[in-house]
């Protein structure tokens, strides 16, 4: 295993950039540990997003790029948090890269 | 500044889901299509209208199940999804399809539809 | 607004020369090439009514490389740049390969 994500005192595969290779592994638990290896601080509103990423990829079998995040956002969360603005404040790096990473999903193909 | 009417596209699908990479291929390219905000419409003829049936499990045979992303179109603004009416009935299948809003048209509607679109890609 | 079919497979092997039927419409130009020639003879050339005027086109080589005779009372007989010149003077572009 030449990359992987120390937890629990287990490794946990991932690709280069930490990704979790084998989604159905992830937890909570998991996502704050690449936080913090990242020194990223996850707040309620980041989890909000985490979650629903997670369940869009379990529902679609794809994870969402940003323009579909936002309009299926916008469906279950209204206007407000369904703006790429919103979502680029909490996720600098990119929501749809970002969040997808912490709630254990493949890096998304289409990369915007 | 002039107005310029957007691009229509076409995206055929021809294939049976699960026997190579083209139904595949065709919803990647659509997706990225959507993404980016071309107006863009799914046709599905001939063997294409396999991957519309209900009850489909490509993990059963170890092939990932990308119709189950045909559920999101509308996250994608893919919203003009066109079934031809003959290649169903060729096939003795009815019109209870795995994702909603989907229109059946006869030949003559279909080909027409089509034949609104500036460019045509067939997979 | 005419579509340019550019039909690349026999209809004895594949579905494609069918399903471009499906959708042609009047003053439609249909281009057989490659395999797309063992299409000449097939009885569907024969349900396309004279009536819907299309042109019916085949690539020179490829038919004659294939042993295939051309009717020249039913397809005008083309090479590649009329292909591509055919591409600009007709609305859209189908592949049926």
């Amino acid at each position: 295993m030449a990359i992987s994500l120390a937890f629990n005192g287990d490794k946990i595969a991932t690709d280069q950039q930490g990704y979790l290779l084998d989604h159905t592994l992830w937890q909570e638990a998991i996502a704050v540990v690449m936080a913090k290896n990242d020194e990223f601080e996850l707040t309620k509103a980041h989890w909000e997003v985490i979650t629903f990423v997670r369940q869009f990829y379990l529902t679609y079998n794809t994870s969402p790029a940003i323009r579909a995040l936002t309009k299926a956002m916008k469906a279950e969360f209204g206007e407000d948090k369904a703006s790429s603005r919103y979502l680029f404040k909490l996720f600098p790096d990119g929501p749809a890269k970002q969040a997808t990473k912490y709630a254990g999903l493949p890096k998304p193909k289409r990369c915007l | 500044m002039p107005h310029i009417l957007p691009k229509l596209t076409a995206i055929i699908n021809s294939k049976a889901p699960f026997s190579n990479t083209a139904g595949k291929d065709a919803l990647d390219i659509a997706l990225i299509f959507g993404s980016f905000e071309q107006p863009t419409s799914l046709f599905f003829q001939g063997d294409g209208v396999w991957q519309l049936i209900q009850e489909q499990n490509g993990a059963l045979i170890s092939v990932k199940d990308y119709l189950k992303t045909f559920a999101a179109f509308e996250f994608y603004d893919l919203e003009n999804i066109y079934v031809c009416q003959e290649s169903l009935f060729q096939r003795s299948l009815t019109t209870d399809f795995h994702i909603e809003k989907v229109q059946v048209l006869a030949k003559k509607k279909f080909a027409d539809k089509l034949a609104t679109h500036h460019t045509v890609l067939r997979f | 607004m005419p579509t340019l079919h550019i039909v690349r497979q026999s209809t004895f092997n594949s579905d494609d020369f069918t399903q471009c039927l499906q959708v042609l419409r009047n003053n439609d130009v249909i281009v057989f090439i490659d395999d797309g020639c063992y299409n000449l003879h097939h009885p569907l050339i024969s349900t396309i009514g004279s009536e819907a005027n299309i042109q019916l086109s085949v690539i020179d080589k490829h038919a004659k490389a294939r042993g295939i005779t051309i009717d020249e009372s039913l397809y005008t007989i083309i090479n590649m740049n009329n292909l591509v010149e055919l591409t600009l003077t007709t609305n859209r572009v189908i592949t049926w390969q």
